[in-house]
Formats: C-alpha cells, sequence, structure tokens
C-alpha cells in the first residue's frame, strides 16, 4: 500500500540566493551553467500489497463472493468532508477490486463509474480516463481484462498521488483499501478455519498493518492523519496480540531457489479472529457514516 | 547574462520535474526484461531518484505460498554496481525491567543496527505493546506493557552473487522484508546535484508457488 506506497517526490530548487552567494565567491561564476540541485527526501518507503491481491487471493481459495460487503456506491454522494472522501475513495476502490476479480461485470462498471466520480472530487480525475472507461466496457465480456483494468486504476491513483505529493490522500486511501479488503475477507469466511491459508492470509495482516501504520506515522502531519491514527488503536492492539514464532534461517531448495521465511508462523485464535472482525467493523461503520 | 542563467534554469528545472515524474514508473519500463518465469506485477514495485552514496530502505511484505523476484535497475549514470540487500525484519520482545528503565532503553541502543534516523519504526517499536508476549513473570508495575525491538537478519546480500541485479524467492512463511538499496560513490553532504543522481527501481513480481515432487 509505502505500495503502501511511499512517495519519493523531490523538489527541485533553483536557489537564487545560492547563486549570488557563488557570485561573490567565484568571479568566473558568469561562464557556468546553472545547476539544478535536489533536496533529499526520506530514505524509507513502506510498501503494502493492493487490495486486489487479497481478494485474487480469496478467490482462488473458493472464498464465495458476496456483494452484500461492498459499500452501495449510491452513498457516494454524500461525503463531503476531504478526509472522510478519501478514505471512501480507497473503500470504493478496493470494492472495485473485488467485483473486478469476482468477474461482478455489472458491480464493476458501477464502481469504476463511483471511482472516477469520486477522483474528479479529490481532484485526481486525470487517473481515471474516458479510455479506460470505454476499456470496461468493451471488456464486458472478458473478466480476465476487467481485473487487470480495475489493478490497473489502483497503480494509476497510487502514482497519481505520489508524482504531485499527496502523501496524506493517498495515505487515507491506504487506510480505506486496507480496511475494504479485510472487512470483505473477514465477512466473507463462513466456516472458521484457523488453519485455512485465508486465516492465515487474515493472520498475516499483522505485518501488513505495521507498514501501514508505519507509513502514516511518516506523514502524521498531514490532514486527518493523526486522527486515523487514533482511530485505528484497536485494530492496532488486536494484530499486535497475534503470536509471531521466528522463522528458520534461509536456505536453498533442489532447483537452487532460495526459500525465506521458512517455520514462520503468525498465530490466529478465534477468539482474535472474532475481536479482529469487531474492530474493522467499527472502524468501517464510523468511516462509512453519512453527514458527519 | 543573468536573465539567460534563469532561463536556462527554468528550461533544466522543468526537464528535471518532467524526469522525476517518470521516474516513477521507472520500474515498469527499465527493470522487466529478464528471461525468468512469467509472474504477475505486485504493487509494492516502486521508483525513486536516488544520489551517489546514497541508501534507501525499502519495506515490504512477502506473503506465505508465493515466490517473488525482486529486480533492481538503475540508469546508466549510477553505475553498475547497485547494491541491494534483503532483510527480514522481527519484533524481538525486550523484557521489562521495572528496577532499571535505562538498562532497557540501552538494550534497544544495542539493538542490531536499526537505529537509523530516518526510520520511524523504531519510534513505533518503541511503545509496541503485545499482550500476547506479555512475560507473566515481569513484575506488574510496569507502566506501558511489554516493548520490542525490532530486529533485521541479513537474508540476501547481491554483492556476493555477482551484483545481480534480480533474485528470485519463495516465501513459505508471510515476512516482512526490508530491501536496502545502494547506489556507489562517495554521498554529498551537500544538496544534490541533478547529474549525480538517476532513477532506481525496484521491480517485485509474483506467482503463486509451485507444488514440487509427486
Amino acid at each position: 500500500m509505502k505500495k503502501l506506497i511511499l512517495p519519493i517526490s523531490l523538489l527541485l530548487i533553483f536557489s537564487s540566493c545560492a547563486e549570488q552567494q557563488e557570485r561573490k565567491d567565484d568571479p568566473t561564476v558568469e561562464k557556468k551553467q546553472p545547476e539544478a540541485v535536489v533536496e533529499k527526501q526520506s530514505n524509507s518507503y513502506y510498501a503494502m500489497p493492493s487490495p486486489e491481491q487479497m481478494f485474487t487471493f480469496i478467490y482462488d481459495n473458493g472464498i464465495a463472493f458476496n456483494k452484500s460487503l461492498v459499500l452501495d456506491p449510491a452513498l457516494a454522494d454524500n461525503y463531503n468532508d476531504p478526509v472522510r472522501k478519501a478514505i471512501v475513495f480507497g473503500i470504493y476502490t478496493a470494492d472495485l477490486a473485488y467485483t473486478a476479480a469476482y468477474e461482478d461485470v455489472e458491480g464493476s462498471l458501477k464502481l469504476y463509474k463511483t471511482v472516477r466520480e469520486l477522483s474528479q472530487e479529490l481532484e485526481i480525475e486525470e487517473l481515471m480516463s474516458e479510455e479506460m472507461m470505454q476499456n470496461i466496457q468493451a471488456n464486458l465480456e472478458n473478466p480476465d481484462s476487467l481485473s487487470l483494468i480495475a489493478g490497473e486504476s489502483y497503480y494509476k491513483a497510487v502514482q497519481h498521488l505520489e508524482d504531485n505529493g499527496q502523501e496524506g490522500k493517498l495515505a487515507l486511501m491506504t487506510i480505506g483499501g486496507w480496511i475494504e479488503s479485510v472487512h470483505i475477507t473477514l465477512n466473507s469466511m463462513e466456516n472458521i478455519d484457523l488453519e485455512s491459508k485465508t486465516a492465515q492470509r487474515i493472520a498475516a495482516q499483522k505485518i501488513t498493518f505495521d507498514n501501514l501504520y508505519s507509513y502514516l506515522e511518516l506523514n502524521n502531519d498531514k490532514l486527518g492523519i493523526q486522527g486515523e491514527i487514533d482511530k485505528l488503536q484497536e485494530i492496532k492492539r488486536v494484530l499486535s496480540s497475534l503470536k509471531e514464532e521466528k522463522s528458520l534461517k534461509s536456505e536453498k531448495k533442489s532447483g537452487g531457489k532460495l526459500v525465506f521465511g521458512k517455520g514462520k508462523k503468525i498465530g490466529l485464535t478465534k477468539e482474535q479472529f472474532s475481536e479482529l472482525k469487531s474492530a474493522v467493523q467499527a472502524y468501517r461503520v464510523q468511516a462509512i457514516a453519512q453527514n458527519i | 547574462m543573468r536573465k539567460f542563467i534563469l532561463f536556462v534554469g527554468i528550461i533544466v528545472a522543468s526537464v528535471s520535474v518532467q524526469a522525476q515524474t517518470e521516474c516513477t514508473t521507472y520500474h515498469r519500463k527499465g527493470c522487466g526484461d529478464n528471461d525468468g518465469v512469467p509472474m504477475k506485477y505486485d504493487s509494492q514495485s516502486k521508483s525513486a531518484i536516488m544520489a551517489k552514496g546514497q541508501t534507501s530502505k525499502f519495506h515490504m511484505v512477502a506473503y506465505n505460498g508465493q515466490d517473488y523476484r525482486i529486480t533492481v535497475c538503475n540508469e546508466d549514470n549510477l553505475g553498475n554496481e547497485i547494491r541491494f540487500k534483503i532483510y527480514e525484519k522481527q519484533k524481538v520482545l525486550i523484557k521489562p525491567k521495572v528496577e532499571d528503565y535505562s538498562e532497557e532503553s540501552t538494550s534497544e541502543e544495542t539493538t542490531e543496527d536499526y537505529s537509523s534516523d530516518d526510520y520511524s519504526s523504531d519510534d513505533y517499536s518503541e511503545d509496541y505493546s503485545d499482550d500476547s508476549y506479555a512475560d507473566e513473570s515481569a513484575p506488574a508495575a510496569v507502566n506501558k506493557g511489554p516493548q520490542f525491538k525490532i530486529v533485521k537478519e541479513l537474508l540476501y546480500d547481491n554483492s556476493q552473487d555477482s551484483y545481480s541485479s534480480f533474485i528470485e524467492f519463495t516465501a513459505e512463511g508471510s515476512i516482512s522484508l526490508i530491501i536496502e538499496v545502494s547506489v556507489p560513490g562517495e554521498e554529498s553532504k551537500m544538496k544534490l546535484k541533478v547529474r549525480e543522481t538517476g532513477c532506481v527501481g525496484l521491480l517485485i513480481e509474483h506467482m503463486k508457488s509451485e507444488k514440487t515432487g509427486f
């Protein structure tokens, strides 16, 4: 999600003050070409897998589609607060990835329109082009392409926000996307088999959330981020309580490929599953509440 | 003359701004030419402008049951020996000691080389509480919950692998990785000159691990 993803937007500065100083020191300065310089930026970047990865994973693992888990596109017009709007944008983007992964063409089309409208309101509309919309319509019979287009919308959103130094909006969108992917996955599991791959993927959200949280902390001076950090404390508490078993040393398989994380396990109990579900639900409910 | 310098400056600046914008997608164009098995693009991929002598840390998640390929590519002016190391990041419990908190902080300082100034997770780890790790024998008077230090264990260093530009691995558990990318050269203490910088891309691809054997 730093794909968490984190922007290293470097600022170009052409400093006339520096130029004047140079003139004093060196009389030949007029013969020199001015040289652009860049300011050093943060050296850490936190990435997160996109919601699309989660949905492809649950689809591959036989989890059934449940359209009722998606946020109703008709509600999109009711969000006026910029912080909430950015979070909801992330939620709808994840919903689009969900319907696309499950080949729900009609739902994807509606959600694409919604995401597009919201992107206009967030002034990032150029990432959702008319051409892309036409692509979706042209690919109604080709669900694989639909999923690719949905993924592309997400990457483009991330890229656009990074390019334009809108880390705050990107962070809020990432929260929305992550919350929605976990909300849908938790609520799609009918029988909670803690040994199942899906349960393991839920437990692995502990480390994904770590990256998200670190990213938010890096940007906590941006509009609305500290408030969201505060609201995420219960989720943080629950995920922190999941026990991690250390990995064994990395090794090479017979084919020569390296193996990392062997023996690593993040434990999840039924109680923790329920607590996480409640915490995610509580966060989502307040995030999508109307007229606030 | 001054106007001319300013004019040239503006041109250089706008070209550079455009270059930086283009740099955000550098990994898509510059990193995808190895002959390995086709894998899916992973949205954790990233490009950034880096300078000679600079080291950047990139934090990513690798999920259990997936094969990954990480490819590092760069613009020619940065040389052909870009070094990257992959660490696994793990949280380790620091047993709280009520009698002597200063000893506890010393213990954190000695945490394996993870005290880089720009690394905010150190702060995060300081108050990272986790009831499941609670040492029941620990004194109850501790204000905060159990505390953790973050340690990183080196998994791979491409300088030990002829500066290979890519690595493929299987994740047999979900792990938190730090990819530390270093550009050779002397680090500039002052503002960085554009000609000493270039795009570095980190292309991450994944696929479902295939079972081997019968």
